[in-house]
């Protein structure tokens, strides 16, 4: 248990390291996506489980004397008491944090969903000058489009704006980005992850309408003539934006061929998550003899 | 311009069988482009702003359920029916999901942030691609 209950937030470490990079240059959005909301999810449940751990073994202080001198736990290799306390401090802070977060986004979701619940289309459209679109899921999902960014845009290019959005919906991209934030709340190493997660989430949207309306230089001008429109007004942030991270890069992605799926660097990539997964089972199979060694 | 860019995405579909979609894409599409513009549109006028496979009947269906709806006002142009869009609704929305999107600093951390202003040199390059778009749609 000394070695193999860290291993999980070295894994955290290496994967927020590597794993948004990998993600991007390697991988096509659908698989690279999914690869960084697995291996996230993954990940934060792994170092959870740690913590957990290190944080139980501060149950030696709550037993009576009589058992603290039969066990294990009070051996000097074992878990320090101060790194117990603070695994189990980290703990609470990440269930805090969660909690937090999923009231915020759950509130801004129903809200959202109010001021579109009253239009009868699937179109929401703001009279708003700024440029601006973005999905609003729930209840089949809703476009959010201002007449800024209509006017801004000829016909084909609407049909792309729309395709984009409708495209975040139909794959239920905000159930990634949930996922992913909900990691990050649990463990901040992974905070790496969510510009990779939200660019690739883009570029997967991108790269659906492009298939719709069977034209890539389209997708690209139209994305290009969407962000030039928007730039210099003052806009409000927005959810899934239509020209969200990194315009520049989808532009350049849709002149370039599309990506080689490769799945070996998204298995090893998951491979890394699950080496965190079995280190905690090694550390939970230690943690249990150690306890029965305490109560015998 | 806008025009230009609509025959090329004709000629590069290239005829090919017009792909089925939902009533509700159909009326996004409808919507859109009326809102695109600042006067009403004619029947007519709109089939030949959205210039692809939507037929003449289609287009005219739609604005009758949009007129239904609410979403869409029907006026005239010198006699002949044009329609407008209706300005309540999307005031009214766009005042409140102002509202929603402004309330609270951490509602900026739980969307994507949504880029207001490019780097620029990302407008350069961005501008560099339109223009040589336009370049190769511009007739030999």
């Amino acid at each position: 248990m000394t070695i193999a209950v860290y291993v999980p937030l070295l894994v955290a470490v290496l994967f927020a390291a590597v794993g948004p990079r990998l993600a991007l240059r390697g991988l096509p959005p659908v698989a690279g996506v999914w690869t960084l909301s697995v291996g996230s999810a993954l990940i934060a449940i792994a170092s959870c489980w740690s913590l957990a751990l290190l944080a139980a073994t501060l149950v030696d202080e709550i037993l009576p004397d009589g058992h603290r001198t039969i066990g294990v736990v009070d051996e000097p290799t074992l878990v320090n008491d101060v790194v117990a306390g603070m695994a189990a401090v980290l703990l609470v802070v990440g269930a805090v944090r969660l909690t937090l977060d999923r009231r915020a986004s759950r509130a801004m979701h129903r809200e959202l969903r109010a001021v579109c619940a009253g239009s009868h289309s699937d179109l929401v459209v703001l009279a708003d000058a700024a440029p601006q679109a973005f999905a609003v899921p729930g209840g089949g999902g809703r476009v959010v489009v201002s007449s800024g960014m209509l006017a801004a845009l000829s016909a084909p290019e609407r049909r792309v704006l729309l395709a984009h959005e409708r495209a975040h919906l139909r794959a239920h991209h905000h159930w990634h980005a949930e996922v992913v934030r909900a990691a990050i709340a649990l463990n901040p190493l992974l905070v790496g992850v969510r510009t990779a997660s939200a660019f690739l989430c883009e570029r997967w949207a991108d790269e659906v309408a492009a298939a719709e309306v069977g034209d890539r230089r389209l997708t690209a001008t139209s994305l290009a003539r969407a962000a030039l429109a928007a730039a210099g007004t003052s806009c409000p942030p927005a959810a899934l934006g239509y020209h969200g991270v990194g315009v520049r890069g989808r532009v350049a992605a849709l002149q370039a061929p599309p990506a080689r799926s490769r799945p070996t660097l998204a298995l090893a990539l998951l491979g890394l998550a699950g080496v965190g997964l079995a280190a905690d089972v090694e550390a939970t199979g230690d943690f249990l003899r150690m306890t029965f060694g305490l109560l015998h | 311009m806008a025009q230009r860019r609509i025959d090329r995405t004709n000629a590069e579909l290239g005829g090919a069988a017009p792909t089925r979609r939902a009533a509700g894409e159909l009326e996004a599409e409808v919507l859109g482009a009326l809102w695109a513009q600042s006067l009403p549109l004619t029947p007519i006028q709109l089939h030949t702003t959205l210039g692809h496979d939507l037929a003449y009947n289609t287009v005219h269906t739609i604005l009758t359920r949009l007129c239904d709806k609410g979403l869409v006002v029907r006026t005239s142009i010198d006699g002949r029916p044009a329609y407008a869009p209706a300005q309540g609704a999307a005031e009214w929305a766009a005042g409140q999901m102002r509202a929603v999107l402004e309330r609270g600093a951490d509602r900026a951390a739980i969307l994507h942030r949504f880029v207001s202003s490019l780097s620029p040199a990302d407008e350069q390059a961005l501008r560099a691609v339109l223009q040589e778009d336009d370049a190769e749609d511009a007739p030999a």
